[in-house]
């Protein structure tokens, strides 16, 4: 009896496109080496695997300027540890990046924050630009537990204020991107936010209201962002590559604070 | 262009790491070398020297106790039905092709245990767990019935509940059987979540859907006593014999001993 599965057994279907030997690659419709290569930015490329469409020039640029904006070569970041830990173990770069990636995949910083961005943006929008709740009905009514600010895409650890966002802001500017009706939005909560408790806009909040003006999807806007943190994690991998394997942040015995069971007798294990 | 103050937030963050799972004993009088070491403050040495075994030192280390012999036989169990997803699951599949395309051999488990990972696999036994969690207390057979009139229908292999649902949109019995031989094997009072998910699976039985892995894990790792968030981590640990010992197989196999779908059958949709 034939199964709806079998037309996937030995056959692949690709609408993104695929190399056939001797005849050439091609990409949504284009041919890779002929028309992209030497033409176009790496990052559009990207963007087009991500979306199906190559977008302009300018838009690959503003994502680039993301990836800039995360390169920072401070092992203190939780990522970029992970390229300091590959390197003092002697695992290759590629797994270091793996994992720093993977470390950025996180709840609390870095593209993994898109996760509850998108969802909370599209809940904000509909409740003030469509429905014309206030700023501050919707903030207060949707941002706090149990007293604390959790609004996704605003604050950030470690400090208040990211000084990021007046950057892509500028280079958004020079690439003649004007801001859009959700960028105003998260804007002008920034504005309430900040008189009421410092907080602002976090990047990953400044980008995806950006991206989402510009008609990316939430899935896509993480896959775009989805590697933005490596390059602090190359600077990392590549500073202790070299080090001594003890060389980062040494701990002694007594370095790590023991508060568990006292040492106790190993009793007879049941058979 | 407007501009933006950066203050710290000066966080007390501690001095030093804490921990209640380890204690090393400094050997030399700088403090860096250990000569003895101590899980949940059983001595290392002791504890292997009594012939305590892999299954037990993974319960220490995440309960902070030994097991039962009970709890051992159940973890034991699970670690049997789990060992393997299997050379069709796409976490084997990845370090299948991944080993015959000649990766290093240490990449093997870090590359499935990220595929397997996901939110259709280990991903999501933490969610498996909340659910059966909070449904302990329903009669299993009235949840499914109920289930059953929301259910949509098991295209695309839509989970009628939390780790109950169909493969390849048919209802799968091979984690029901090594659910059920767990059941009569280690046997006890205290199986509830797994007795619970027997009797829900079997009020399923006339639809698609079916016990997968997941729930199958999550049970076992409730009535072991885990918190749902250990789910996921656990689930991948004991996957991975398997997809390392794929992994193995295929490392010195010629990269032609897999299949390599030919130009004819690669066929390219206009995506306009």
């Amino acid at each position: 009896m034939n199964s709806k599965w079998d037309k996937y057994r030995g056959q692949i279907y690709s609408q993104k496109g695929g190399w056939t030997v001797g005849k050439g690659i091609t990409t949504h419709g284009y041919n890779l080496l002929g028309e992209i290569h030497g033409k176009c930015s790496m990052f559009q490329v990207m963007i087009m695997n991500i979306t199906g469409i190559l977008p302009e020039r300018r838009l690959a640029d503003l994502v680039e300027g993301l990836f800039i904006s995360l390169s920072w070569p401070d092992p203190r970041i939780w990522c970029n540890k992970m390229g300091v830990f590959s390197a003092l173990t002697g695992s290759s770069i590629t797994s270091a990046i793996a994992t720093g990636g993977l470390a950025g995949d996180s709840k609390m910083y870095g593209p993994g924050t898109g996760q509850s961005i998108g969802p909370f943006f599209d809940l904000a929008y509909r409740s003030i630009v469509e429905n014309g709740e206030t700023i501050e009905s919707f903030i207060e009514g949707n941002c706090y537990k149990q007293g604390k600010l959790f609004a996704p895409g605003f604050a950030r650890p470690l400090a208040k204020g990211d000084e990021r966002i007046p950057a892509m802001r500028k280079l958004a500017l020079d690439l003649g991107f004007e801001s859009g009706p959700l960028e105003n939005m998260v804007n002008e909560m920034e504005s309430y936010l900040e008189k009421k408790s410092g907080e602002g806009l976090n990047l990953s909040g400044y980008f995806t209201a950006f991206m989402m003006d510009q008609g990316y999807s939430i899935d896509e806007i993480i896959g775009i962002a989805a590697f933005s943190v490596t390059g602090g994690v190359y600077a990392s991998y590549f500073e202790y590559v070299n080090q001594p394997p003890n060389a980062f942040l040494t701990l002694r015995i007594d370095d790590i604070e023991y508060v568990g069971k006292k040492a106790r007798k190993v009793p007879k294990r049941n058979k | 262009m407007k501009s933006v103050k950066v203050k710290s937030r000066k966080e007390p963050f501690v001095d030093k790491t804490r921990t209640k799972i380890w204690q090393e004993s400094a050997a030399d009088p700088q403090g860096y070398i250990a000569d003895h070491a101590c899980c949940h403050g059983y001595s290392t040495q002791s504890l292997l020297e009594e012939g305590y075994s892999q299954t037990d030192m993974t319960f220490l280390l995440l309960k902070g106790e030994l097991p039962s012999r009970q709890q051992r036989k159940l973890l034991d169990a699970l670690s049997v039905a789990l060992c393997n997803p299997g050379p069709r699951h796409p976490a084997t599949r990845a370090v299948m092709e991944s080993a015959v395309s000649k990766t290093h051999s240490h990449h093997f488990l870090p590359i499935g245990l990220m595929v397997l990972g996901g939110d259709k696999a280990a991903g999501s036994v933490e969610s498996v767990m909340r659910y059966l969690r909070l449904n302990k207390r329903k009669r299993p057979a009235e949840l499914a019935q109920q289930a059953l009139m929301d259910y949509s229908g098991p295209e695309n292999d839509l989970e009628i509940a939390p780790g109950f649902g169909p493969h390849f949109e048919q209802r799968e019995l091979y984690f029901v059987h090594l659910a059920q031989s767990i059941q009569s094997t280690v046997k006890g009072d205290d199986l509830i979540y797994l007795n619970w998910s027997l009797a829900f699976d079997e009020s399923l039985a006339d639809s698609a859907n079916a016990l997968k892995a997941t729930a199958l894990a999550a049970a076992v790792f409730l009535d072991l006593g885990f918190h749902p968030r250990v789910g996921p981590g656990l689930f991948q640990l004991l996957s991975a014999p398997g997809l390392l010992a794929h992994g193995i197989e295929m490392m010195n196999q010629p990269i032609s001993a897999m299949p390599f779908v030919a130009d004819e059958n690669y066929h390219f949709i206009d995506e306009s």
